[in-house]
C-alpha cells in the first residue's frame, strides 16, 4: 500500500503530471464557465489529446479538468443566471440574488471555498472508504433510486413563495416536457409529431438555459424602468472569515452527502446539488432566506456538486462502471490506452489509481487558486452597462446551444423555453420548479416503472425496501410542511383581507 | 375580480386545457414498438402526469375564487405600454429565427442578435453597438471555433 502511494506521489508531482493537471484546469474552468459546455463535453474536447500522453497523466489531465469545470459552472450560474453545467442550476436560486444585492464576491468565494473543502473531503472519503462505498452503490435498485428522485422533487413545493399550486403546476409541467422523445424501456416514441429533432426529448442544457437565462434576458428587457443600469451594486469583497465560520458544519456534512450520492451510479453532481440545497433548508435556522440570496444556498450545492466528482470515482475505480458522464470519458481515456479499469486496476496499475487520488488535490488546490485569482476581474466583467451585457449574454446562450451539439434545433429550443420561463415569471409560476421536474423526471419514471415490474405492480416495493421508505417518509415531511404554511396565510388572509385601491 | 385574480383564472384554465391535450395525445399515442416484457406502458406516467395538472389547474381556480381580493397591481399600466414594442420585438424575433438556417450561425447573425438587443434595450450609441457587436462576435468566434475547434456554420459565407 505505501510503495502504491509513493508510485502514485511521483506520478502525481512530477513535471509533466504538474504541467498536465495546470493546462486541465485552466481548459476545465473556460469550459465550466460556458454554458452549454459540460463538464463532460470540455473533457470530451480534450480526449483526442490523451492519445500521446501516459494513461496516468491522461487520467489526471482530466480530472483536472472535471473538478475545474464543476466549480466554474457556478461561475455565470451566479454572475448571469446561466447556469455553466447543469449541476450548478440549484446555485441559481441563491446566488444571483446575491450578486443583485451586491453580494456577487461573497457568493464566488462561498462557492469556491465550499466546493474546495467538499472536493477535500470528498477525496479523503474516496481514498479511506472506496471499497466499502462501492457496496453502498449495489444497494441501490430502482425503488431506492424513485425514492431518492423524489425526495429531490419535493423541493418544487418550497419553491412555491407566492403560490404552491403553482409551483407544483410547475414541477409537472417540467416532467411532463421530460416524457417527449423515445421510451428508455418499451422504446415507443412520444409526443414527437414526427419531428425527428424530438426523439432524444429536448436537450436538458437548452432547457435549463431557456427556463433561467434567456427568461431573465426578456425580463431584463422588459423592465423599463431599470434601463441602462445594472439591476444590482457591484461589489468584489469576498466572504469574511465571521460569515464562512457559521458554514462549516454545513458544509461538512453536505460533502459527505454529495460523495455519497455521488457514489450512485445515475444519479451525478445534478442530483447531489438538489438534495444537498433541500436538506441545508430543511434544517436551516433562517429557511425563510433560501431563494433570496442566502450564502447557506450557495454553499451546500456546491460542496456536494464538488464531492459528488469524488463519489462517481468510487464505481469507476471498483466495478470500472462510470457514476457520472464525465466519469465515463475517464474510462475511455484508460480503454484508449489499453487499460482496463475495474478492480483490477488496482493490482495491474497501481501507480494511475494512486496517482489519481493525489491528482484530485492538487486539482482542488489549482481550481483554488484559479479561482481565487479570478474572482474580482469576473465580478468587473458583468459589471458592464445593461444593454451590453444582456445582447452579450444572449449572443454566448446562442452559440453555446449550437456547439452543444452542433444542432440549431437546441437554439429554437432555448428560446422557446425562454418565452415559457418569462410567461411563467409573469404570471407568479416557477421556472426552477419546471427545470428541477425537467432535471428529475426522467430517473422518476423509469425507476418507478422499473421498481413496479420488479414486484408485478405491486406499491408496497416502497414501504419493504428500507432506504427507500426512509427517504419517501423524508419527503413526505419534506413536501408537506411548506404546504401547511402556505394553507394557515391563506386562511389568515382570508380572515383579513387586505384594502381595496 | 381584480386583474390578476382574471390572469390566476386564466392561466388554471390553459394548464387545464394543456392537460386534456396531453391525456388525449397519450390515450392516442401509438405503442407498436412496445416490448411484451414491459408491464407497465409507456402511458402510465403521461396519464398520471395528465391527472396531477388537471387537478392542481382545478385547484388554483378554486383558491383564486375563494381568495380575498388583492390590491389592484399599480404595474399593470407600465405593462400595457409595453405590449405594442414587446410584439413587434416579437415579430422580429421570429423572422430572425426563421432565417437562422439560411444564414447559418456566425457573422450573418451574432452581430445583428447582439446589435438587436441592444437596441431594445435602449441603447443609442450606434458605434458602440456596432463596436461591442463585432469585438463580441469575434470572441465568441474564437472561444468556440478556435480554442475548442467546435465549427460554426458560417451561413451565407460557407
Amino acid at each position: 500500500m505505501l510503495e502504491n502511494m509513493i508510485l502514485g506521489f511521483r506520478e502525481a508531482f512530477s513535471w509533466q503530471g504538474l504541467g498536465l493537471m495546470f493546462l486541465g484546469s485552466v481548459w476545465g474552468f473556460i469550459g465550466g464557465a460556458l454554458p452549454g459546455v459540460q463538464a463532460s463535453t470540455a473533457m470530451a474536447l480534450i480526449l483526442p489529446l490523451t492519445w500521446t500522453m501516459p494513461p496516468g497523466g491522461a487520467l489526471m489531465m482530466l480530472a483536472a479538468v472535471y473538478v475545474s469545470a464543476e466549480y466554474s459552472g457556478s461561475v455565470p450560474a451566479i454572475l448571469i443566471r446561466t447556469p455553466g453545467t447543469s449541476a450548478a442550476l440549484v446555485t441559481t436560486f441563491d446566488g444571483y440574488p446575491l450578486h443583485q444585492q451586491g453580494k456577487g464576491g461573497k457568493a464566488l468565494s462561498i462557492s469556491l471555498f465550499g466546493g474546495g473543502i467538499g472536493q477535500i473531503i470528498g477525496n479523503i472519503l474516496l481514498v479511506a472508504m472506496v471499497l466499502p462505498l462501492s457496496r453502498v452503490a449495489l444497494a441501490f435498485g430502482p425503488p431506492e433510486f424513485f425514492a431518492l428522485a423524489i425526495f429531490g422533487l419535493t423541493l418544487v413545493a418550497s419553491l412555491g413563495e407566492k403560490s404552491v399550486s403553482k409551483a407544483l403546476i410547475s414541477g409537472a409541467l417540467g416532467v411532463a416536457f421530460a416524457t417527449i422523445g423515445l421510451d428508455p424501456l418499451s422504446g415507443t416514441v412520444r409526443f414527437t409529431f414526427g419531428v425527428s429533432y424530438l426523439v432524444d426529448g429536448f436537450e436538458t442544457v437548452a432547457v435549463l438555459v431557456g427556463l433561467l437565462a434567456v427568461s431573465e434576458i426578456f425580463i431584463q428587457a422588459r423592465d423599463a424602468r431599470s434601463v441602462g443600469k445594472f439591476s444590482g451594486a457591484i461589489s468584489t469583497t469576498l466572504v469574511t472569515w465571521a460569515e464562512f465560520k457559521p458554514m462549516l458544519f454545513l458544509i461538512s456534512w453536505t460533502s459527505v452527502l454529495g460523495m455519497f450520492i455521488g457514489v450512485l451510479p445515475g444519479a451525478g453532481a445534478t442530483i447531489a446539488s438538489l438534495v444537498a440545497y433541500s436538506e441545508a433548508k430543511r434544517w436551516s435556522k433562517h429557511p425563510e432566506m433560501f431563494g433570496k440570496g442566502s450564502y447557506e444556498g450557495v454553499a451546500a450545492p456546491e460542496t456536494a456538486n464538488n464531492s459528488a466528482i469524488s463519489g462517481a470515482m468510487v464505481p469507476m475505480l471498483a466495478f470500472g462502471v462510470p457514476g457520472s458522464g464525465s466519469a465515463a470519458i475517464m474510462i475511455a481515456a484508460l480503454m484508449l490506452h489499453g487499460v482496463t479499469p475495474g478492480p483490477m486496476l488496482f493490482i495491474k496499475n497501481p501507480e494511475i489509481v494512486y496517482g489519481l487520488f493525489f491528482a484530485l488535490f492538487i486539482a482542488t488546490f489549482m481550481m483554488l487558486v484559479m479561482g481565487l485569482v479570478s474572482i474580482r476581474p469576473l465580478i468587473k466583467l458583468v459589471s458592464v452597462p445593461k444593454p451590453a451585457l444582456l445582447s452579450c449574454i444572449l449572443a454566448l446562450v446562442f452559440v453555446g446551444m449550437y456547439t452543444h451539439n452542433a444542432s440549431l434545433f437546441n437554439v429554437g429550443t432555448a428560446l422557446a423555453f425562454g418565452i415559457l420561463g418569462y410567461l411563467m415569471n409573469r404570471y407568479d409560476f416557477s421556472p426552477a420548479a419546471c427545470v428541477l421536474g425537467f432535471v428529475l423526471g426522467p430517473m422518476v419514471e423509469v425507476s418507478f416503472r422499473q421498481a413496479l415490474i420488479i414486484s408485478n405492480k405491486s406499491p408496497m416495493i416502497f414501504v419493504q425496501r428500507p432506504i427507500a421508505l426512509v427517504l419517501l417518509v423524508l419527503a413526505f415531511l419534506t413536501f408537506i410542511v411548506p404546504i401547511i404554511r402556505f394553507s394557515k396565510g391563506f386562511l389568515v388572509a382570508r380572515k383579513n383581507p387586505p384594502e381595496q385601491v | 375580480m381584480n386583474p390578476k385574480q382574471k390572469a390566476n383564472i386564466s392561466c388554471g384554465i390553459i394548464c387545464f386545457l394543456f392537460a386534456a391535450v396531453y391525456f388525449y395525445l397519450t390515450v392516442n399515442l401509438t405503442t407498436s414498438a412496445m416490448l411484451v416484457v414491459t408491464q407497465i406502458s409507456a402511458k402510465f406516467v403521461p396519464k398520471l402526469l395528465a391527472g396531477l395538472i388537471a387537478g392542481l389547474s382545478v385547484l388554483l381556480v378554486i383558491t383564486t375564487l375563494l381568495e380575498a381580493a388583492p390590491a389592484a397591481d399599480s404595474e399593470s399600466s407600465i405593462e400595457a405600454e409595453l405590449v405594442d414594442n414587446r410584439a413587434f420585438y416579437g415579430t422580429a424575433a421570429a423572422a430572425f429565427l426563421s432565417l437562422l438556417v439560411w444564414y447559418g450561425i456566425g457573422f450573418f447573425s451574432v452581430p445583428f442578435l447582439i446589435a438587436g438587443t441592444m437596441l431594445v434595450n435602449h441603447k443609442k450609441n450606434l458605434l458602440q453597438i456596432v463596436c461591442i457587436a463585432l469585438v463580441t462576435t469575434l470572441i465568441l468566434y474564437g472561444v468556440f471555433f478556435k480554442i475548442f475547434g467546435v465549427p460554426l456554420p458560417l451561413g451565407l459565407l460557407e
